[in-house]
């Protein structure tokens, strides 16, 4: 933890001496999630309702995605840029280092630009939670911190679960865009909007349904199914899994030494 | 041929501060640097010439302002009676330019892809282009190499290709800013060797920058001295040769030091072992090897010419740069 | 004009070499089309009184995705880019052709070579799929003829405006900040987050007369029949008048950049 510290230190002090260009990024940031929520509010002035979600339904979903996604990718930008740490010979010193290779390539790199989307998702929780139906109690709040927790993790590992593919192959990783980039895309609404097939690939082989969908459901009383409430915690069976994967895979890479 | 008269180019440099003041966002603080002052000399065609000198002498500046990439502030410059820099798209068809440091070759397809394209962009007609890729190819035996996606080449390899993507169109003059850079002994070798045969073949004119003394020694025979902008030298190698034609001596000899005599500098000293250096403006060997031998066992006596490149350095100190 | 196929046969040869990114790139683009479309039928259940109808959406949405690489407002050739930034474009300044000629050439020449291979195979599948999900192709000959046209002049105007970015890199060092807000703004505003014709009225009206909504959201419409007739005449002139503009005011900033790096060295 004192070493991530010290990562995260490095990061911003580094960061500083090109003030300019980072806030620029931010900002950029700012403008690419600004754009898509207005893309949500025009879709919503033409049609009145998605698939039995109201429009702060909808909202709710999306900032919840773009927090969870944005925070993950702040973090965790080294398993996203993974190739790279391995083409230019940096996986090598990491694994040359008496530490563990996930925390310190968390610790490679932090993408600040994500801050903009960051900052964007707070600000529409503050408009969407008060007008939201949601009851607030305690265990809704539960459900609400357990979404955020949750999702934070799942992105985390698919981001680690792109980079062990990288250990497999490494052509063709655009298609894993699809799971990852995809899944803030279309995360933004609920996955059953798509249709059954679509949300079942979302809940059993990327389930990022279990952080949007089942729980939202569940938060706005259109299920009483508690079971729906806890679907989120279906992320850290799915982390072990990926977490044992990436272990194989490096593995695989220090045999092969390619 | 190439004439050049009293070029002189100073860029202006934004000096970088070490701590941010909200006034530099306002003013920047700018320093005058003399790249170029009153430069002047000229190259007959076919003439191959060495541009030499220190970082950030004017070389690459030179080398830009005679391809028309750069102008200067006042000065003349004729090449083939043309300005470089009025009708640049007209004038480079005439010239041929490899910089060391960059490529333009594509790097993930095999060279005569790059080639086929320059082809196009020099709008050169297809006999004449089939002609000198032949010519080129087969006189530097580079048949095997076109054929193979630039990133799979050496460094040696691939600067052979460039050299020859910069002759594609026929230029008579060719510019060549550090062609040698980054390679290894081997390579630089066979990169010379490339660059006499063309010039032998083609009768180019070549103007060739360069930090490393043997690519002068083998290719040229004369040179231009540049530092801190100005010229310093200009002409043989040889007359530069002779100029710091100090033949050094050095003897070695068994025995404890002796008191030494004017013009006897101590060099080496080691357990029972001594070595001088003679400074022959001061000493004739003959006195010296007299004094010492009747002082000591004179062992061994080594004397050679000064190679280019201590020249070069001696130059580098004399000149103070 | 004979230079220019030897910049698509160049393009088209590197991106040959990057076979299996290509295949992955068609199957992205493939899933993403699928998954727009699927999001708009939900959204068609509650409301089918809008601009588009949900089958003119479908084709907008594939041949948005099979065009994607052409019309891609954001992607700039980085090996243009590094140029820059590392001084190699002293080569190109040292051929005998205009840089601001060469550049353009490169790019329209590399967005055809990245879409060729993408846009075939897309198009093929989807015009054969079954049901609600396949391409219709109900346009006109004549209309199809403009379609042709639109999508050439937009390619173009979509180049013209890159070559400005370009430029204004000459100018800033770091231009990865600049990019990041552009590509936001022009995303949303040429229509590739949510097809124009659902942005309000007076968004739309403004759009009308900025260059964006002829990036790609005019050859899309007219395939679909959204747009016909006068209008489709009208577009066209617009399209073709921000592209002069475009190309016109880029020559002239390229003349002061080549100026800047003529006589400060870059």
């Amino acid at each position: 933890m004192i070493l991530y510290i010290q990562y995260l230190k490095a990061y911003f002090m580094s960061i500083s001496q090109y003030k300019k260009s980072a806030i620029l990024t931010i900002i950029g940031q700012f403008l690419t999630s600004l754009f898509s929520l207005l893309g949500i509010n025009f879709l919503f002035s033409q049609f009145n309702s998605l698939g039995g979600f109201t429009y702060e339904e909808i909202l709710l979903c999306y900032s919840n995605i773009t927090f969870a996604f944005s925070l993950a990718e702040f973090f965790a930008r080294g398993f996203d840029t993974f190739p790279y740490l391995i083409s230019d010979g940096r996986f090598d010193r990491i694994l040359l280092r008496p530490r563990g290779a996930i925390l310190q390539i968390l610790g490679a790199t932090f993408e600040i630009s994500r801050l903009g989307r960051l900052f964007q998702a707070i600000l529409i929780y503050i408009w969407v939670l008060p007008r939201s139906k949601i009851v607030w109690n305690f265990f809704n709040i539960f459900v609400l911190l357990e979404i955020q927790i949750c999702g934070f993790v799942l992105f985390v590992s698919l981001f680690i679960l792109y980079a062990t593919i990288c250990f497999f192959t490494t052509q063709g990783l655009e298609i894993f865009n699809i799971f990852t980039d995809g899944s803030r895309e279309f995360g933004k609404y609920p996955f059953a909007v798509y249709g059954d097939k679509v949300l079942k690939i979302f809940t059993y082989v990327v389930p990022v349904a279990c952080i949007q969908y089942y729980p939202i459901s569940y938060l706005t009383g259109k299920t009483g199914n508690m079971l729906y409430a806890f679907t989120p915690l279906f992320v850290i069976p799915y982390t072990v899994l990926v977490v044992i994967f990436w272990k194989i895979g490096v593995k695989k890479y220090t045999s092969t030494g390619s | 041929m190439i004439k050049v008269e009293n070029i002189s180019k100073s860029y202006y440099v934004s000096e970088k501060r070490e701590k941010t003041k909200i006034r530099n966002l306002f003013f920047k603080t700018r320093k005058q640097i003399e790249a170029l002052d009153n430069i002047s000399f000229s190259v007959e065609d076919g003439e191959m010439v060495g541009y030499i000198g220190p970082n950030g002498a004017g070389k690459s500046s030179t080398i830009k302002i005679l391809s028309g990439i750069l102008t200067p502030d006042s000065g003349k410059c004729t090449i083939n009676g043309m300005v470089p820099w009025e009708e640049r798209v007209k004038y480079v068809k005439n010239i041929g330019v490899v910089f060391g440091q960059r490529s333009q070759l594509w790097w993930d397809l095999p060279v005569i892809e790059s080639y086929n394209l320059l082809k196009e962009i020099y709008k050169i007609p297809k006999n004449q282009y089939k002609r000198t890729l032949f010519r080129l190819t087969d006189m530097l035996d580079l048949d095997s190499l076109i054929n193979i996606p630039a990133r799979q080449l050496s460094l040696g390899q691939r600067m052979r290709c460039e050299i020859v993507a910069a002759l594609l169109h026929e230029p008579r003059i060719l510019f060549l800013d550090e062609p040698t850079i980054g390679l290894d002994a081997v390579s630089k070798k066979s990169v010379r060797q490339f660059i006499k045969n063309i010039n032998k073949e083609s009768n180019l004119t070549l103007l060739l920058t360069t930090h490393d003394m043997q690519d002068i020694e083998m290719l040229t025979k004369r040179i231009i001295f540049l530092a801190k902008g100005k010229i310093l030298f200009d002409g043989e190698i040889e007359t530069i040769k002779q100029k710091y034609n100090k033949k050094m001596v050095y003897i070695k000899c068994k025995g404890n030091k002796p008191n030494l005599i004017e013009g006897i500098e101590i060099k080496d000293e080691d357990e029972g072992y001594f070595t001088v250096k003679l400074d022959k403006k001061k000493i004739t060997e003959e006195s010296a090897i007299k004094y010492l031998i009747s002082r000591s066992e004179i062992i061994d006596i080594t004397s050679h010419d000064l190679s280019t490149e201590e020249i070069v350095i001696q130059m580098y100190k004399d000149y103070q740069v | 004009m004979r230079t220019f196929i030897a910049y698509i046969k160049i393009s088209l040869s590197n991106q040959i070499q990057y076979k299996i990114a290509s295949y992955a790139g068609v199957i992205v683009q493939f899933c993403w089309a699928v998954m727009n479309i699927l999001l708009y039928r939900t959204f068609y259940l509650s409301n089918n009184n809008t601009n588009m109808s949900f089958q003119q959406v479908v084709s907008y949405m594939w041949l948005q995705q099979a065009f994607y690489s052409l019309f891609a407002t954001w992607s700039l050739d980085s090996k243009i880019l590094n140029s820059i930034v590392s001084g190699s474009v002293c080569y190109e300044l040292c051929r005998p052709m205009k840089l601001y000629n060469s550049w353009f050439f490169q790019n329209v020449a590399r967005r055809i070579g990245k879409a060729l291979p993408k846009c075939i195979p897309i198009i093929l599948v989807s015009s054969i799929l079954p049901g609600e999900f396949r391409l219709r192709w109900e346009i006109k000959s004549y209309e199809f003829f403009a379609f042709i046209i639109s999508m050439c002049l937009s390619l173009v105007l979509v180049v013209s405006f890159c070559m400005l970015i370009y430029i204004i890199v000459f100018f800033i060092i770091s231009p990865l900040g600049i990019k990041m807000i552009l590509s936001a703004l022009l995303d949303f505003m040429t229509g590739a987050v949510i097809p124009l014709a659902f942005f309000p009225e007076w968004m739309n009206k403004i759009l009308a007369i900025s260059p964006f909504t002829y990036m790609q959201n005019i050859p899309l419409q007219i395939f679909c029949g959204s747009i016909a007739g006068f209008e489709i005449i009208y577009s066209l002139f617009m399209q073709t008048i921000w592209v002069l503009i475009f190309i016109l005011v880029g020559n002239i900033l390229m003349q002061k950049a080549i100026k800047k790096v003529i006589v400060f060295g870059g």
